[in-house]
Order: structure tokens, then C-alpha cells, then sequence
């Protein structure tokens, strides 16, 4: 069974945030949620570097073990979704989650949180697969589709990879292993043999 | 002799290994070491920056109060005190709480007047005294109720009415709760202006302490309009709610640090700060629910006649006699100046 995973190549993403637009046409999600965003380090510095994030779908995840409602399960393929219709919107997955990736819409009295919104990894929801209701809460169901993220498919740098993690994993050993010298050796410190310069 | 020079020979024999150790170390000190790569590993910064250690200016275009930092492992914390502290531990004390009150009503009973009632009333809480401490006291059980669904709900409901039913529960306590959560401070000081007077330390309330307030060595026990035992109610009521409002503040409006001190540095409210203001509420809530728990069964089951003082604000005038017996005088004295007929 396939164990779907995200890997963002640091060397390569160029911060285009293209897959940010991706996910939020394909998956139309409205306005101040984002499922997922593009962190740059070192912004602007020598040795800058971009990584796309989304929901990391970790096995024992820790958003579903707070959730005070039991609302999250793991699929098949190892995408942890949650259901909408039992999500009480309390915001304690989010403090669990080491990635930032639940989402919150205001709704309710007050502006209070309303349901959870996050990565699907384009996977939807419990509900019957590619149905209108499905997508009207929780987007696309790519993988019903026999497709992968569109986030990834759309990166042009091929620095975002989505899929079976053994098939992700080695791609980018692959790629390691052309570059030489450790994971992240590409930058023009070794191009120009300039050693002791990073990146 | 033969036999001493062969076991001579198997000595050296054994020996030799060492030899051949100090004469390869020798020979590892001549080589020089090859000249290392100076190769440093780049990635140790860029995933120590991933983990927000590092002071290096980050962006992103998602904006929210920590969302330039990737990955944020504080959470951690916060889900192991909650996971196996805060709904194991908390629910066991609560148990543990009311087991005792059980034993102490079934061992003490209740503790009836000596002297029977009189049937003569005398005031004791004004309607404004009342309102209060139902408002107070109204609020109090609609939080506490609404709170434990959110805590012990999903260990507790959930295997009985299953998700969907403890959804339909669970998001009505949240509204409830986030609602009437923001009141509780304003009935707290009313509460405190209109009792702060008769709760300050008076003369007679440490031996009221010392005595167990009568459970311990016998003999009468001496008080005023309210026992040692109530006054330590009172500023636990009074501290207990200051502190569960501050930390309740804090979860209901996730920007009020930056509203109110109009910064957004130290006191941003990031996840951190949320968990550790979670894990104070919720333990400052237990101790609290832990407290009514006593205050409610010494009011009603414990001590027949109490409740009334609440409801009709009028006790009986045996019940003053032996519960608060200088209030009594108190109000003897001033009633006997009216003329009234005590
Ligand atoms: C008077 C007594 C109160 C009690 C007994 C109480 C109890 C609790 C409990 C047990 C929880 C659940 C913790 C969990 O699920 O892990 C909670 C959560 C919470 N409380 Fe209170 N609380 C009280 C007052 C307040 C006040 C005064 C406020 C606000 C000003 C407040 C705001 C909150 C908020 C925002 C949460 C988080 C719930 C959510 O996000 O859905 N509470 N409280
Ligand atoms: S929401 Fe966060 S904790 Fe939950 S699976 Fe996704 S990355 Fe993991
Ligand atoms: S916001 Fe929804 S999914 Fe997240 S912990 Fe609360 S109820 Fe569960």
C-alpha cells in the first residue's frame, strides 16, 4: 500500500509560490485560508532559501490525538483527512501541529473560529468521492481520480514532490547524489570551488 | 626447567599483539592526516532556520503570527499535558474529590442544630447579595459543564453517544462557553465589591482554623457573619477567577495582546503562549470545579438550613445562634436599637 508523502527540494524551490495558487483554485478555498504556503529563510541574504509546506500527514498525527471530538482518520493511503461535519472548530489541532497547518475561517457568533480547513493532499473528504457536497467542503479528490496533488504537479522547478514515499524518496536521492557533497551542495560556492562558502 | 623457558616463550608469545599495537600507533602519529574538506554542512543552518532557533529573516505571504516559521515543535508539550495529565489526571481528582465528600457526609452526617429550629427568621443576604451569587454562581456551572464536555468529552461520550451526537454537544459548549466565558470577570467583581467587607481576617478566625471549624476537638467553635472557612472561599473564588479569566481572555481573543498593549513582540500570542495559557485554565478549572464541589455540599447536604439564606435570604434564628453566633449578637444589638423584636 502506498504511503503518500510531500517533499519540498530546498535547492530547487524558486518561491514562485505557484503552488500555493494551485491548490487554492483547484480546491477553491476561500479567502484567509491558506493549506498551504512558501516560507523563505534568509530572505534577501546570501544562502536564501525557499520551502513549500502544507499538512505533512504524519503517521500518529498529533492533530488527531487532541482533537476533542475524535474527528480525524487516516486513509488508506496514509493521508490523514477530517470530517467537517463533526469538527467543533476549537483550534487545538492547530496547537498540536508542529507544521501550522490547520486553518481556520471566521465564522459563528463573534467572528469565532469556524471548521478546520487544511491540506486534503487532494484526497477530499469522507463524504462519496468527487461529489458536489465533497467538494464543496473539503475540494478536489484527485487521488480518486488516479492523480496526484496538483501543487506538485504544477511546480516548475519539480522542487515540490507528491506521492507514494518510497517513489518520492528516491527521486530526491537521485538528485542528491548528482549533486555531490551532501544534500544541499549546488549553490555557486561549489561551482566556482570557492570552498567554505555556503550555498 | 624446560617447562619455564616454554612458558616464558608463550608469555612473550601473547605479548606480541600489544608490540604491534605501540608500533602502529607510532606509525599512525608520522603519517600526516590527509588535509580535511573544508566542506561545511549548509543544511544545519537552513534546518535550524526551518526550526525557527535561528534569528534569520524569514517571509512568507500567509500572514498569522507565527506562519514564516516552518516547523514549530512546542505543541508537543502542550499535547502531552493535555493527553496524559490535564483529561486523565484532572478527571481522576474530580472523582477523587467527590469520594471524599461521600465519606466525610457518611461518616459526619449532617450536622443539625442542637437546639432544633426556633422558627423565628432573621435576614441574612440582601436581594442584591443574591442576584450576585446566583449570577456568579449561574455562570460558574454553565462554564464548568460546558468546559468538561471540551475536556473529558471525547474519553467519556463519545464510546456512549458515539461522534455525531458528542459533535452536536461539543460545539454548543464551545459557543457557550467562548460566550458567557468573557461575563464571568464582571460577576466576580460585583461579588467582591459587594462581600470584600465581611471577609477580611477578624479575631476568633484562627482559632475557627485551628478547631477544623468543629470537626476537630470538639467544643463550640466562635464566628462571625462568615467563618474562617468561607472567607478562604472567597479570595480562592476571587483568585481562582482572576486567574481562569486573564488565561480565558487570552484563548477567546487570540490578538487582544497585541490590541491592548498595542505591541506585537513579547506577548504575541503564539501557539506557546496559547498552550501554556490552556494548561493554566483548564488546571486553575479543575481546582476551582474541586472547590464549588465542597462549598456546594457544605451549603445544602451538609449543613441543613444554609440554602435557605441564598433562596429566601432568611435563616433560622437557632442556625445564626450556632453557626455565626457574634453575627447573631451583631444583629441582635442593632435590631434591639430599632426597637424591633429580635
Ligand atoms: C468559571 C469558570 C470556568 C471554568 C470552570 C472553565 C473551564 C474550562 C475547561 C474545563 C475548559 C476545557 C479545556 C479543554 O478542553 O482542554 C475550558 C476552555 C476554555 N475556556 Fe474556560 N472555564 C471557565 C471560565 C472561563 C472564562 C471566564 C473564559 C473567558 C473569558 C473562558 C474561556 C475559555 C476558552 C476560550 C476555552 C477554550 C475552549 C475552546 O477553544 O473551545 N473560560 N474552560
Ligand atoms: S495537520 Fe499537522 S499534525 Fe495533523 S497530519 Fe497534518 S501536519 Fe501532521
Ligand atoms: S478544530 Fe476541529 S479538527 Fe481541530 S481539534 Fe478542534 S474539533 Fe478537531
Amino acid at each position: 500500500m502506498a504511503r503518500m508523502k510531500f517533499l519540498c527540494d530546498a535547492e530547487r524551490c524558486i518561491e514562485c509560490n505557484g503552488c500555493v495558487t494551485a491548490c487554492k483554485n483547484e480546491n477553491d478555498i476561500p479567502w484567509g485560508v491558506n493549506r498551504r504556503r512558501v516560507v523563505t529563510i534568509n530572505d534577501g541574504n546570501h544562502g536564501e532559501r525557499s520551502i513549500s509546506v502544507a499538512c505533512m500527514h504524519c503517521s500518529d498525527a498529533p492533530c488527531a490525538t487532541v482533537c476533542p471530538v475524535d474527528c480525524f482518520y487516516t486513509t488508506n493511503d496514509g493521508v490523514v483527512l477530517h470530517d467537517k461535519d463533526i469538527c467543533i472548530g476549537c483550534g487545538y489541532c492547530f496547537y498540536a501541529c508542529p507544521f501550522g497547518a490547520p486553518q481556520f475561517p471566521d465564522s459563528g457568533a463573534f467572528g469565532s473560529r469556524g471548521k478546520m480547513d487544511k491540506c486534503t493532499f487532494c484526497a477530499g473528504g469522507p463524504e462519496q468521492n468527487n461529489s458536489v457536497e465533497e467538494h464543496r467542503k473539503y475540494g478536489a479528490n484527485r487521488l480518486a481520480q488516479g492523480k496526484l496533488p496538483l501543487c506538485a504537479e504544477m511546480c516548475a522547478t519539480k522542487a515540490l514532490l507528491a506521492g507514494d514515499g518510497d517513489r518520492v524518496s528516491d527521486i530526491f536521492r537521485e538528485r542528491v547524489m548528482y549533486r555531490g557533497a551532501g544534500a544541499l551542495q549546488w549553490g555557486w560556492g561549489v561551482a566556482y570551488d570557492k570552498q567554505g562558502i555556503k550555498g | 626447567m624446560k617447562s619455564f623457558r616454554f612458558w616464558i616463550f608463550l608469555v612473550g608469545l601473547s605479548c606480541l599483539p600489544l608490540a604491534g599495537l605501540f608500533f602502529g600507533t607510532q606509525a599512525l602519529a608520522e603519517t600526516t592526516a590527509p588535509a580535511a574538506i573544508n566542506n561545511p554542512n549548509p543544511g544545519i543552518e537552513l534546518w535550524q532556520a526551518v526550526r525557527g532557533k535561528l534569528d534569520s529573516p524569514t517571509a512568507t505571504q500567509v500572514r498569522g503570527h507565527d506562519s514564516s516559521v516552518l516547523v514549530n515543535p512546542q505543541g508537543e508539550l502542550w499535547m502531552s499535558i493535555r493527553n496524559s495529565r490535564l483529561i486523565p489526571q484532572g478527571g481522576q481528582a474530580l472523582l477523587v474529590v467527590l469520594l471524599i465528600i461521600l465519606g466525610v457526609y457518611a461518616v459526619r452526617g449532617p450536622v443539625k442544630l442542637a437546639s432544633g429550629e426556633s422558627g423565628r427568621q432573621v435576614d441574612r443576604h440582601s436581594v442584591n447579595s443574591r442576584i450576585i451569587h446566583w449570577l456568579v454562581a449561574g455562570l460558574f456551572v454553565i462554564l464548568g459543564i460546558t468546559g468538561l464536555f471540551l475536556l473529558l468529552g471525547r474519553p467519556l461520550l463519545i464510546p456512549v453517544i458515539g461522534k455525531t451526537a458528542f459533535s452536536v454537544i461539543a460545539a454548543a459548549s464551545k459557543e457557550v462557553h467562548n460566550i458567557l466565558g468573557p461575563l464571568f470577570p464582571f460577576a466576580l467583581i460585583f461579588m467582591f465589591v459587594n462581600l470584600v467587607r465581611r471577609n477580611l481576617y477578624e479575631k476568633g478566625d484562627l482559632a475557627w482554623v485551628a478547631k477544623g471549624g468543629g470537626m476537630l476537638g470538639g467544643g463550640h467553635v466562635s464566628a462571625g457573619m462568615f467563618n474562617a472557612g468561607e472567607k478562604i472561599l472567597f479570595w480562592s473564588t476571587i483568585f481562582l477567577g482572576i486567574g481562569i479569566s486573564v488565561t480565558g481572555y487570552v484563548l477567546d481573543f487570540p490578538n487582544i495582546a497585541s490590541w491592548v498593549l498595542a505591541t506585537s513582540t513579547e506577548f504575541t500570542q503564539y501557539r506557546h503562549v496559547m498552550g501554556y495559557a490552556h494548561v493554566i485554565h483548564s488546571v486553575i478549572a479543575v481546582l476551582f470545579i474541586a472547590l464549588a464541589f465542597g462549598h456546594i455540599f457544605l451549603a445544602t447536604l451538609f449543613v441543613p438550613g444554609t440554602l435557605s439564606s441564598m433562596t429566601s435570604g432568611k435563616v433560622d434564628s437557632n442556625w445564626a445562634k450556632e453557626h455565626h453566633d457574634r453575627w447573631y449578637e451583631e444583629i441582635r444589638n442593632k435590631s434591639s436599637g430599632d426597637n424591633a423584636d429580635p
